[in-house]
């Protein structure tokens, strides 16, 4: 085994130093605990679903440093120096961001339980991509899993969240 | 390997992954003393693949995270020879320039695999040793004549994409690379519109004396095979005239034990064959 005289060293534990929902934190996370695990069960970050435990459904998704991740498969360690948002992050002073108010106005969602991961897959989709197109957004929505609504909702809530990021429709 | 009883049917927040001790090491060299000297250790790259191979029963006691690895996230060209590094996002690989301009054939296929969320952190390097037949890096890989590029202790190797399913990959040693001489390449194309039953990529390759072509088949369940035929005397814009002969012919060499539970060889045959039929007219087109 590596000793403690490694090079590289090997630890059971991990400090980190992460920005959560725009407040900085320090916490210290066993190395398997999931990222899911740290932000559901450590933080009390409910609005981060659990589905298929394997990264395909997407109903754990959040922003790491922008970038949609499946925090069910990620170790909370890979957090450490990220910028993270939830679902719980969202909104600002109350006021729904303009990608929840369309799936509110569009009725994009039946049971929810998708609708955390879809959200916010739907947030970092309009900063890349301000005004996608249908095969675009057919494309990133189909990274996460809806049993519900047949993403024909969803589909017009992206819609509407991009036109209304751009200015195009008034809130 | 340990089978947790309830393994996929909890969610993660009900139960714990097994202990482990975890090593970051930032050099290939520190990552060569790792895998030395740790016990059973896994790789960890992007992270999109590995705690579902631990909710499957992967119980190692180890963990090496290679991804402050800079080195591993390379992209080198030269001479028409492509160095794609181990830690490459797909998304990053699909989207660079020089791998858009050289092989637009694969750097299209690389950007259909998965979708963008796993794109954006799914590596290349994961892709290949997580060694799933469903995942399609390595049937991309494998019609392209890549090379795998190893380093241990004991120094550097190559070895074929083949390598990931017969046993040969290099003992406790580390993906670094994947190389593909794009020289005598002269198209690509993959097809999965018959994803999950069966894809299949395309390579047609400049001979001194005509063209060679390389068509590897894959299943969700089967590792990939690969086809090959040379033709005398014919150019890249004849072979769409002789598309369905060139077809039947290449899958007659299909081997009658390429079945799985969804498709039987007869079918990958037929299907495969209407499948490249239409990769040589959208080459010619």
């Amino acid at each position: 085994m590596v000793d403690a005289a490694s090079p590289v060293g090997g630890r059971s534990e991990c400090a980190l130093r992460l920005t959560l929902n725009g407040a900085e934190r320090n916490l210290t996370v066993p190395v398997e605990r999931t990222a899911a695990d740290l932000l559901r069960d450590d933080l009390r970050l409910t609005g981060t679903r659990i589905g298929c435990s394997r990264g395909v459904c997407g109903a754990c998704v959040a922003l790491v440093d922008g970038v949609p991740v499946a925090t069910c498969s990620m170790f909370a360690f890979q957090l450490d120096g990220c910028s993270v948002q939830t679902i719980e992050g969202l909104d600002q002073d109350g006021q729904l961001h303009p990608v929840q108010q369309a799936f509110v106005d569009q009725g994009a969602f039946q049971c929810g339980y998708c609708t955390s991961g879809m959200v916010l897959l739907t947030k970092a989709l309009l900063e890349q991509h301000p005004r996608p197109d249908r095969a675009t957004i057919c494309e990133w929505i189909s990274s996460n899993v809806c049993r519900c609504t047949g993403y024909a909702q969803i589909i017009a809530a992206v819609e509407q969240a991009g036109a209304r990021l751009a200015g195009e429709e008034s809130t | 390997m340990e089978y947790l009883p309830t393994a996929g049917l909890l969610p993660t927040s009900a139960r714990s992954l097994a202990p482990l001790r975890l090593w970051q090491p930032a050099s290939i060299a520190d990552a060569l003393v790792c895998l030395q000297q740790c016990e059973e250790p896994v790789l960890l790259a992007g992270g999109t693949d590995l705690v579902a191979q631990f909710n499957e029963g992967l119980a190692p006691r180890a963990l090496i995270d290679i991804s402050r690895i800079e080195a591993l996230r390379e992209m080198r060209h030269d001479d028409g020879v492509l160095q794609i590094g181990a830690l490459v996002t797909h998304h990053r690989g699909c989207s660079d320039a020089h791998m858009c301009s050289r092989v637009p054939g694969f750097a299209r296929a690389w950007s259909r695999i998965a979708n963008p969320r796993i794109r954006s952190r799914g590596t290349l390097g994961g892709n290949l040793m997580a060694r799933r037949t469903r995942y399609e890096g390595a049937l991309l890989l494998q019609a392209l004549q890549a090379k795998l590029l190893f380093s241990s202790v004991a120094g550097n190797e190559q070895v074929g994409v083949h390598a990931l399913w017969n046993g040969d990959l290099p003992r406790r040693a580390l993906l670094t690379a994947i190389e593909v001489d794009a020289n005598d390449l002269l198209a690509f194309d993959y097809e999965r519109g018959l994803r999950p039953l069966m894809t299949q990529a395309l390579s047609v390759w400049r001979q001194p004396q005509g063209l060679q072509l390389t068509l590897v088949l894959a299943t969700e369940y089967l590792r990939p095979v690969t086809l090959t035929v040379f033709l005398a005397g014919l150019r890249l814009p004849q072979l769409v005239l002789r598309a369905g002969a060139i077809a039947r012919d290449l899958m007659v060499g299909l081997p009658s034990s390429f079945a799985d539970a969804q498709v039987t060889s007869d079918y990958v045959r037929r299907a495969g064959a209407a499948l490249l039929v239409r990769q040589l007219e959208s080459l010619h087109g």
